[in-house]
């Protein structure tokens, strides 16, 4: 079977076609670390957005169950197990659970489920049928059939990975399937056929040079220095702040009772029985989830500079990030806090390694691996005619990047590094673009009239 | 004429009446939908001071045409530029244009055996895909093993290399940026890893993307001349092949440091370009408004009227039609102006008697200035305003003009025009008067006064010259009466006697056919010196008699010059005027004798010299002969006509 490989023509964009596009229901599917996003192409937003993780619910000596989506995997079922079929550099290591993964992703919002095969189903399957109600399907029906699906893939896949990938997707019995690069689809999801896309997802941050359409391979630099690094940071603050900031995720809290700021909290911690209590994956998965909010609410980038130097006046930023109002929140047993200088400090790390937080166990990040010197060294590996143009069409992507402030603090690190050249960040305002912005390009390409014939299903 | 031109004048035409009403027109407000037209009309002209709203509810839109609802089916459909004969679906119109007319059902057979080329030539016409018309493929060099061996051989690049170059260059399209970051040569005899090798591998050789241009176009140009010789390439072909050939990688390479150097400048050279880039285009700027500034300084010494008296901006009737507005706006405006004036001296008049004589002076006289120039600009008589004393005006300048030209003007321009008479003959004696009055043809110091005085000067040349025009024809009547008289008296005279009797009649006889000649604007007379000294020398008596007979000079003025002119002349003359008059008397008695015998010659030149009675008047012929000749001739002429009548 031919793989992906065939370089796609995007003459529709460059004839200023703008009615280029030929709808064939296609699916688009864009697996991340933390969450796989589906829907078909055409669509703004994905239609179904559930997390990468699942579930593993012991049943006895051989049965094991398997929960996936939102619903399930966040119930505190005994001695539950969460893992993730993805490595941390967003590539697949368990290609079974994922490919489950991304059937129910498919099947759960946007057609029926698939029917079962007789032959490839074992036992395992029959049981997460039952949890996400795949039961009562017709045996003849094949609905997926009609749909060909697209797919994401890290730049930095490797083709035997590719390959299982093409052959993962004809199991799920749709009629062709197509990999396509993520960081291309996060360059067209702005409309841009070249351009250096910086993707800060929740495990790996990434810069890759696009070039009409196609990636630079020698371009992409990646850094674990992300959404995760920075959940970590938090941690790491929480623990060795004074006093000790207590991380009891929802599921934990029975009942609370207000208490002032800084006040240790009063709440009532739910209790397992012995044997029943769920995995530690699970409490990390939930205090994940507690510092997502936290994140989204709470954190923010020292927008000019770097927090340990100083401004234009010679002031230091540190003592000017003091001064800045401090902002409160409240964790899920009651305790509460205004987080005032230091709730900079948890993303300093991403741009100035000297200003993360460290302790035994979670050493300094290498100084490389700041997205500025990633920047820097990605466009070191392109031809130097295109440098300039890239760095006026940085596309800034992911999750991670929609912390307070990030865009406005890369555009200065970027200026600062190269004064010469034209600088633009071209980041979407829109949230869901910023989160989906892969799966937004890969749907945008898979309705092209010219993309989907031309390119190898 | 062209339509514009036609439009030009029409539409001006036709605009011009309807603007007005067209205005009115606007005033009107347009009745609301809803509003009845009798509610509308109790309005008036204001607007009701609540919105009226529509609260109708809003119709149900009309289905004008009522047509079947389109049908559209999803059909199965393959692209002819897929090879594997892929079948998708999508929706389309039934038996209907567009992407539907040109799709065509499944036909996997047609598809794959269709070339990719061959869909290229006939993309339309042929039933397919429309988009596969889009799958565009660069064509690279092809070349056979042989050719490779003979011509293509390189010691860098083995035929492998190059085949895996030429197969890169068809993938990325001559993407040459992707291409040399794809490139990934594993030699074939080096052991291969399976099929995790693409990412892990590192190439054999670091091909610099120079390296690769060169290669590639080094191959691509000798495959292009191989297959046609460069005699029978078109145009584009050839320059492609130049381009090719003359393709220098380490040009490239150096250009490529250069820009990386450019792109990596530090803080400091940045700024500093930017300050000098901000500096060059403030002098540039600097440099543009002075040169405008220097420009329209030269325009206005220059030529002051050139630019205001070309027609060159008003050739189209629309822009004549623009000048006469504004024309007649600066009518209105002077009418204006004119109107107010005597309004506004008004108050100023009113307080002038009641003000103190001291400081009454200058204000009166600026006020003055400020209502002369508004009257003579509107024509209206300023008679009944007050007026400085005469020492006063000339003291700050006041001019009463009698009318005032358009636009300003210089007072030499006023006297060159005055110094210029209606024939150059006239002109020219005119500035030998000035000449010999040592006046120069430019005033040195053109003052109001002094260019009155001139101009009255001027005046009088010209009365005089007339005078003696005048006077001229008048002596010669009298001299032909006297000949007459003479001849009937009797031929046999003595010559010598009459002369004398006769001397000043003589002299003014000459100067007479001399004036003649002038007045027929005949040159012989003036382009001799001499026969010039003759009339200019005699001017004195004729003078003297024309204040007796005519008393045509006045004015003091002309008296005064012209007495200076003769002063100047007496004494140029004084030493040789014996001599001259002498010289005259000869001459005129040659002449009375030329008259006399004009009866048997009447047109004899040299008959009347030969046949002259007088000896001495022969023996001085020849002296004075240059100077009358013409004179005699056309007296002689003039003569024999008269009495022929």
């Amino acid at each position: 079977m031919e793989v992906v490989g065939r370089v796609l023509t995007f003459n529709a964009f460059s004839q200023g076609l703008m009615n280029a596009a030929d709808e064939i229901s296609a699916l688009v599917l864009d697996p991340g670390f933390s969450t796989i996003r589906a829907g078909f192409a055409g669509e703004d937003v994905p239609k179904s957005v559930v997390s990468s993780y699942y579930g593993v619910v012991p049943l006895g000596a051989s049965k094991t169950k398997y929960l996936y989506g939102d619903n399930s995997i966040n119930v505190p079922s005994p001695r539950v197990t969460i893992h993730n079929p993805m490595s941390a550099d967003g590539n697949i290591e368990n290609w079974d659970r994922a490919k489950k993964l991304w059937e129910y992703a498919i099947t759960s919002r946007l057609t029926s489920a698939k029917p079962a095969n007789p032959i490839l189903h074992d036992k395992d399957d029959k049981v997460e049928q039952q949890d996400v109600e795949m039961d009562g399907m017709d045996e003849q029906e094949k609905p997926m059939a009609e749909n060909p699906l697209l797919m994401t893939e890290t730049g930095w896949n490797s083709g035997k990975n590719r390959e299982k990938a093409v052959l993962l997707q004809r199991e799920l019995a749709t009629t062709t399937v197509v990999v396509m690069q993520k960081l291309t689809c996060h360059s067209f999801s702005v409309g841009k056929a070249s351009a250096l896309v910086i993707d800060v997802g929740a495990s790996s941050t990434s810069i890759t040079p696009v070039h009409d359409g196609l990636i630079l391979k020698k371009g992409i630099v990646r850094s674990p220095l992300a959404g995760n690094y920075i959940s970590d940071q938090l941690r790491l603050l929480f623990s060795t702040s004074s006093p000790q900031v207590p991380l009891n995720p929802h599921y934990l809290v029975s009942s609370k009772t207000p208490v002032d700021a800084l006040a240790p909290s009063q709440a009532i911690l739910r209790t397992f029985a012995n044997g029943s209590a769920p995995d530690v994956t699970f409490r990390r998965l939930q205090e994940e989830r507690l510092l997502t909010e936290f994140k989204e609410t709470v954190v923010q980038v020292w927008p000019s500079g770097r927090l340990a130097g100083h401004d234009a006046q010679g002031r230091n930023n540190l003592e000017a990030a003091k001064n800045t109002p401090p902002r409160p929140f409240e964790m899920p047993d009651g305790y509460n806090q205004a987080f005032g200088a230091e709730r900079y400090r948890a993303v300093e790390g991403l741009f100035d390694p000297k200003m993360a937080l460290t302790d035994a166990a979670k050493p300094a990040p290498q100084a490389g691996w700041t997205i500025p010197e990633l920047i820097k060294s990605s466009l070191s590996q392109v031809d130097v005619d295109i440098r300039p143009h890239l760095l006026s069409n940085v596309v800034v992507v992911g999750g991670s990047t929609l912390i307070h402030g990030f865009t406005e603090r890369l555009d200065n690190e970027l200026k600062a590094m190269f004064p010469g050249p034209r600088v633009r960040l071209s980041a979407p305002g829109n949230v869901y673009e910023r989160k989906f912005a892969s799966w937004i390009g890969g749907s945008i390409l898979a309705s092209l009239g010219t993309f989907h014939q031309v390119c190898v299903f | 004429m062209t339509a514009a031109d036609m439009k030009d004048m029409l539409g001006e035409l036709a605009i011009e009446p309807h603007a007005p009403r067209v205005k009115k027109q606007k005033v009107i407000e347009k009745r609301p939908e809803g509003v009845p037209r009798e509610l509308f009309a109790l309005f008036g002209e204001r607007a009701p001071p609540i919105a009226i709203l529509d609260t109708k509810a809003k119709e149900r839109p009309k289905f004008s045409s009522r047509q079947k609802v389109r049908a559209w089916e999803r059909k199965q459909f393959t692209n002819p530029a897929r090879d594997d004969g892929l079948v998708l679906r999508h929706w389309q119109r039934k038996e209907d244009t567009g992407i539907a007319a040109l799709a065509t059902p499944a036909d996997s057979n047609i598809a794959s055996e269709m070339d990719t080329d061959e869909k290229e030539k006939d993309g339309k016409a042929e039933p397919g895909y429309p988009y596969a018309r889009f799958n565009v493929k660069v064509t690279v060099p092809e070349y056979s093993d042989e050719q490779y061996e003979s011509h293509l051989k390189s010691e860098d690049w083995s035929k492998e290399e190059t085949d895996y170059l030429v197969s890169l260059a068809l993938e990325y399209d001559l993407r040459w940026i992707v291409i040399s970051d794809r490139y990934e040569y594993q030699p074939s005899d080096l052991p291969k890893e399976s099929a995790d090798s693409m990412s892990v591998t590192v190439p054999s050789k670091d091909r610099s993307m120079e390296d690769m241009k060169a290669r590639y176009y080094s191959v691509a140009a000798k495959t292009m001349a191989l297959k046609q010789p460069l005699q029978s390439m078109s145009t584009t072909e050839f320059e492609l092949h130049e381009k090719m050939t003359k393709f220098d990688a380490t040009l490239e390479t150096t250009r490529k440091k250069l820009a990386q150097t450019l792109f990596v400048r530090p803080l400091e050279e940045v700024k500093e370009e930017e300050i000098l880039l901000a500096e060059l285009k403030r002098i540039v700027t600097n440099q543009e408004k002075f040169s405008q500034e220097r420009k329209e300084l030269y325009d206005r010494l220059q030529a002051p009227h050139s630019a205001a008296g070309s027609t060159a901006m008003y050739k189209t009737s629309h822009d004549l039609f623009k000048l006469m507005q504004d024309l007649l706006n600066a009518d209105k405006n002077k009418k204006r102006r004119s109107v107010g004036g005597p309004g506004e001296g008004g108050p100023s008049m009113a307080n002038g008697p009641s003000t103190g004589a001291s400081d009454r002076g200058p204000r009166s006289s600026l006020g003055g200035t400020g209502n002369d120039k508004r009257t003579s600009l509107g024509g209206s008589t300023s008679t009944g305003q007050k007026h400085l004393s005469a020492r006063d005006e000339a003291k700050f300048g006041i001019a009463h003009l009698e009318r005032t030209s358009t636009g300003t003007t210089f007072r030499h321009e006023r006297i060159n025009n005055l110094a210029k008479a209606k024939s150059n003959a006239l002109t020219l004696k005119m500035t030998h008067a000035l000449q010999e009055l040592g006046i120069p043809a430019r005033l040195s110091m053109p003052t109001a006064a002094v260019c009155d005085e001139y101009e009255k000067l001027v005046g009088s040349i010209h009365t005089l010259l007339e005078v003696r025009k005048v006077s001229e024809k008048l002596e010669t009547e009298i001299k032909i009466a006297r000949a007459q008289v003479e001849e009937k008296d009797g031929g046999n005279a003595d010559a010598n006697a009459d002369a004398n009797a006769n001397g000043e009649q003589g002299k003014l006889e000459t100067v007479g056919v001399g004036g003649d000649d002038d007045g027929d604007e005949d040159a012989e007379g003036e382009d001799d010196d001499e026969a010039d000294a003759v009339p200019e020398r005699v001017e004195k008596e004729e003078d003297d008699d024309d204040e007796d007979e005519d008393g045509e000079g006045d004015e003091e003025e002309e008296e005064e010059e012209q007495e200076q002119e003769q002063e100047q002349e007496q004494e140029e003359d004084d030493d040789d005027d014996d001599e001259e008059e002498g010289e005259q008397v000869q001459a005129q008695g040659k002449q009375q004798a030329v008259a006399d015998s004009a009866d048997e010659d009447a047109d004899g030149d040299e008959g009347p010299e030969e046949k002259t009675p007088s000896e001495t008047a022969a023996t001085r012929r020849n002296s004075v002969r240059k100077r009358s000749a013409s004179v005699v001739s056309h007296f002689s002429n003039k003569s024999s006509k008269r009495q022929r009548k």
